[in-house]
């Protein structure tokens, strides 16, 4: 692609003595991207009038020569639709080769309900491009959507109830207008945890979009964007956080959608609880500079992460065992006793 | 008015320090709320009581920000007798205050007729309170139904629901419940900085419906307590020995109030549906409200 590649820093696959170092295949590491964050507020039980306005936000991001627009977790849905998810999944397909026809020149990164051929739900992202699924990579084969790893099952969070996990970390080679870049797609939860976008970045992902739909709390911005924060910074990477907008059986979908940069920097906010549509632009060039300097990845060390895995394997089988608790309670009926 | 005393120099109502909050954001939540329920549930306009305290005070303020005073129906729904003078005064005063033509209707003809139709509640105080607000209920679902694409505000707070001091189907009978995850004294608190009449925020809560007796006199304990009880209990979850040491109450005391809370559950949710079948309604069938 090398000459098409407009704005370009330097460096990369140009041309050495005419001929191309690296071929087509290879990401270009020096481009820029455009993002849009589409901040909708979905109606539960209006699939139809999702989609519609899925369309629509896709269209105007369009218009303004945006390389991807990306879109909540279960956009199309709503988050507390309960029993409407089936029918959500029903629905959906029809609705996606619209949505994939809207997307020209475009990547549409969607948080949706999906139906797997045995009947599971998963809470999944797509990517959809010129009329077609793009598709991501996992240990060499295809894989046609993100799947949430993490589902909240405490507080008013119920997701296990209805969905099925994911459990792996695919990765997106998507085309902006000055070339190719590397993204990896988080849901919600997801972040709450770090190893999900640590995964991606380790994957080789430069950007991550971490979809949500996060109720508010008085507390959940500030703590949501600490934790965006953290994953950008300790990875070195942009993270493009979307969020839905609205409330839904008096709950608030706060909004608050950002892209946060390799500083933990917000380069762009879009308004809490308002529908939006916000731009970004992300210059993976400046990412690169910046992860000479500040190697988090190269820094990671493989026999961490082997204790990572024994201190979980641990933890879940009840070793150190925790018993705290207890002589706690026993010093408190004690002294309730003597008093 | 004992509080009154008190407080007579406060220009805001003073909260204890693990119940504070940003106000500010918590009133744009709240309007935010109300909006979408009424968008996703195709409605225009709200219908509630005024009975001049706290709660439904502060549930008319963040009503007519959320949806606009044209769009909001206020009823003031004394009974002679038993509703005091000055909440007569004060319904009228908040709604002056935010611009809300108040409808007033009499409730007493109604208790009457009731009466002579069911004499055998007469002795029984209980009985005869939640009649009074199932009659208010009554009312407000009349007017929303003749509206038309209305929705009844319930302006229960978090206190009077967790210690289920509401009537089944009485006050609590409402379509949503805007200020119900604030405990009273936080509505107490926000009724003061967004500036209603001080004497709202003042005055011993009272829901009026037997004469003379306040809030405190049928619980037990005042607001102040009972908050920072409840919030150690359900927020925090914290084990009644531990919040009897912290809030200074009795380890019975707290045990009682605790109990209260997880007792009057059925007051806060449907009710259970007999299982037979598989796809049992709120137990398998679950569904949105929206």
């Amino acid at each position: 692609m090398g000459d098409k590649a407009a704005g370009r820093v330097g460096g990369g696959n140009k041309p050495l003595n005419g001929r191309p170092l690296l071929d087509d295949r290879y990401m270009e590491p020096y481009g820029k991207v455009k993002v849009a964050l589409a901040q909708v507020a979905p109606k539960m039980g209006d699939v139809e009038g999702n989609f519609g306005k899925i369309i629509d936000f896709v269209d105007r991001s369009v218009s303004q020569g945006a390389d991807v627009v990306v879109f909540p977790e279960l956009a199309t849905a709503g988050y507390l639709s309960q029993g409407i998810f089936f029918d959500v999944a029903e629905k959906s397909n029809p609705n996606l080769v619209r949505v994939a026809d809207a997307a020209k020149g475009i990547s549409v990164v969607l948080g949706l309900v999906e139906e797997d051929d045995m009947g599971n739900l998963y809470n999944a992202a797509m990517v959809l491009r010129d009329g077609q699924i793009v598709k991501g990579k996992w240990m060499g084969k295809d894989v046609t959507s993100y799947r949430k790893l993490y589902l909240p099952t405490y507080g008013m969070f119920e997701e296990s109830r209805w969905f099925a996990p994911g459990s792996s970390v695919p990765i997106y080679d998507l085309e902006s207008k000055t070339g190719r870049f590397r993204a990896g797609v988080v849901i919600c939860e997801d972040y709450w945890q770090p190893l999900s976008v640590r995964i991606a970045a380790m994957r080789g992902a430069q950007v991550v979009f971490a979809i949500a739909s996060s109720p508010k709390t008085l507390q959940k911005p500030k703590m949501t964007h600490s934790l965006l924060v953290a994953r950008a910074i300790e990875n070195a990477l942009y993270v493009v956080f979307v969020n839905q907008a609205g409330s839904q059986d008096m709950v608030n979908f706060w909004g608050g959608s950002e892209v946060i940069d390799f500083e933990g920097n917000s380069l762009v906010t879009a308004p809490l609880r308002e529908e939006a549509l916000v731009f970004a632009d992300l210059d993976l060039y400046r990412e690169r500079k910046y992860r000479e300097v500040n190697p988090m990845l190269r820094e990671e060390r493989g026999e961490v992460i082997e204790d990572y895995a024994r201190a979980f394997k641990e933890m879940r089988e009840g070793y150190p065992r925790w018993n705290r608790r207890i002589i706690f309670k026993t010093s408190r009926n004690t002294h309730y006793r003597m008093s | 008015m004992e509080q009154e005393n008190n407080f007579q120099n406060v220009q805001e109502y003073p909260l204890p320090d693990e119940l504070k909050f940003d106000w500010e954001e918590a009133e744009k939540d709240i309007v935010n709320e109300i909006r979408w329920h009424l968008k996703n549930t195709a409605a225009e306009k709200v219908v509630m009581g005024l009975s001049g305290g706290v709660d439904s005070s502060l549930a008319l303020f963040l009503g007519v920000k959320a949806v606009g005073v044209e769009n909001v129906v206020a009823l003031f729904l004394p009974e002679s007798g038993v509703t005091p003078d000055y909440d007569a005064q004060d319904a009228q005063d908040v709604a002056r205050f935010l611009g809300v033509k108040l409808i007033t209707k009499e409730i007493s003809p109604l208790v009457s007729q009731f009466l002579l139709a069911l004499p055998e509640i007469e002795g029984n105080q209980t009985a005869l309170a939640n009649v009074k607000a199932r009659i208010r209920m009554i009312l407000l679902y009349a007017v929303a139904n003749s509206l038309g694409r209305a929705q009844v505000m319930g302006t229960s707070d978090k206190s009077e629901l967790l210690l289920g001091y509401t009537t089944k189907y009485g006050d609590s009978g409402a379509d949503f419940l805007p200020i119900g995850d604030l405990y009273k004294s936080q509505v107490r608190y926000m009724a003061s900085k967004v500036g209603l009449p001080k004497r709202v925020w003042l005055k011993p809560p009272s829901p009026q419906l037997i004469k003379g007796k306040t809030a405190q006199s049928e619980l037990g304990l005042p607001y102040e307590v009972l908050d920072r009880l409840l919030y150690y209990r359900v927020d925090q979850r914290y084990p009644e020995d531990v919040i009897s040491r912290i809030v200074g109450l009795p380890l019975e005391v707290v045990k009682r109030y605790s109990d209260v809370v997880v007792r009057s559950d059925h007051k806060r949710k449907a009710p259970p549906i007999g299982k037979v079948g598989g796809a049992t309604i709120n137990i398998d069938w679950r569904m949105p409200i929206e």
